[in-house]
C-alpha cells in the first residue's frame, strides 16, 4: 500500500471513530454534563444549558465528519480537484462556524466554551483559505485540461 | 474566444483525416477535436509547431482571429 492510501485510510478510521465518538457521548451526555457540573459545582440552570449546548454544537460536527469522510472517498478515487471536493471542504468551513456560534453563545453563560468557540472559529479561517486554494486548483486544472 | 481553429479546412486540402493528423503529432482524438470545435483556452506552441509540421502549412492558415467573442 503507498503511503498516501495509507495516510487516507488512516485518516478515514480516525474520522468514523471520532463520529463514533460524538455518537456515543451524544448517548451519555446527560450523565456526562451532570458529573461534570457536580466536579465544579455549576448550578442547574447552567448544566442545561451545557446540555443544550453539546446537542446543538453535536449536529453540525457530526456534519463536518460526514463531509470529511465523502472528501477522503474522492480522494482515494484520485478525484482531487473537482467540484465536488471543494464543496465538502466548504461544508465543512460552515459546520465549524455553526459549531463556534453555538458554542460561543454558550460561552456567555459558562467562559471556559469561549476557549473551544475561538479554536473553531480559528478551524473555520483555515478551512476557509483552503477552500480558496482549491478552487483555485480547480480553475488552473480545468484550464490545463483545455490546454492542446 | 476570437481565435478560431480552422484545421477541417487544411485537413481537407491536405486530403487527410483527424484520426490521421491526431496520430501525426501525437495527440488523442478527443484532444483534437476540443482544438477542432473551439473549445481549447490554450495551445503549446509544441503542439502548433507538430500541426503546421503534419499539415505542411503556416500558424496563419489554422488560427484566425475574428475579432468577436464567439
Amino acid at each position: 500500500m503507498h503511503k498516501k492510501d495509507r495516510t487516507v485510510a488512516a485518516t478515514k478510521i480516525f474520522t468514523w471513530l471520532v463520529l463514533a465518538a460524538i455518537a456515543a457521548f451524544l448517548a451519555a451526555a446527560p450523565w456526562c454534563v451532570n458529573w461534570y457540573a457536580a466536579q465544579r459545582g455549576l448550578d442547574e440552570r447552567l448544566s442545561g444549558a451545557l446540555l443544550v449546548c453539546v446537542y446543538a454544537a453535536a449536529v453540525p460536527a457530526a456534519a463536518a465528519m460526514v463531509h470529511m469522510l465523502l472528501l477522503l472517498r474522492e480522494i482515494s478515487r484520485e478525484q482531487v480537484f473537482t467540484e465536488a471536493c471543494v464543496r465538502h471542504i466548504s461544508v465543512i468551513s460552515w459546520c465549524c462556524l455553526a459549531a463556534a456560534v453555538i458554542v460561543g453563545a454558550a460561552g456567555a453563560a459558562y467562559l471556559p466554551l469561549l476557549l473551544i468557540a475561538g479554536a473553531l472559529l480559528f478551524m473555520f479561517l483555515i478551512t476557509r483559505v483552503v477552500c480558496s486554494v482549491m478552487r483555485a486548483a480547480v480553475e488552473i486544472k480545468n484550464e490545463n485540461s483545455l490546454t492542446i | 474566444m476570437a481565435i478560431v481553429v480552422n484545421l477541417d479546412v487544411m485537413l481537407a486540402r491536405r486530403k487527410m483525416t483527424s484520426g490521421e493528423l491526431a496520430e501525426r503529432i501525437g495527440i488523442t482524438q478527443a484532444n483534437l477535436s476540443i482544438l477542432k470545435t473551439g473549445k481549447a483556452k490554450a495551445m503549446r506552441f509544441s503542439t502548433l509547431d507538430s500541426i503546421c509540421r503534419a499539415l505542411n502549412c503556416q500558424p496563419g492558415d489554422i488560427l484566425e482571429y475574428t475579432g468577436e467573442e464567439k
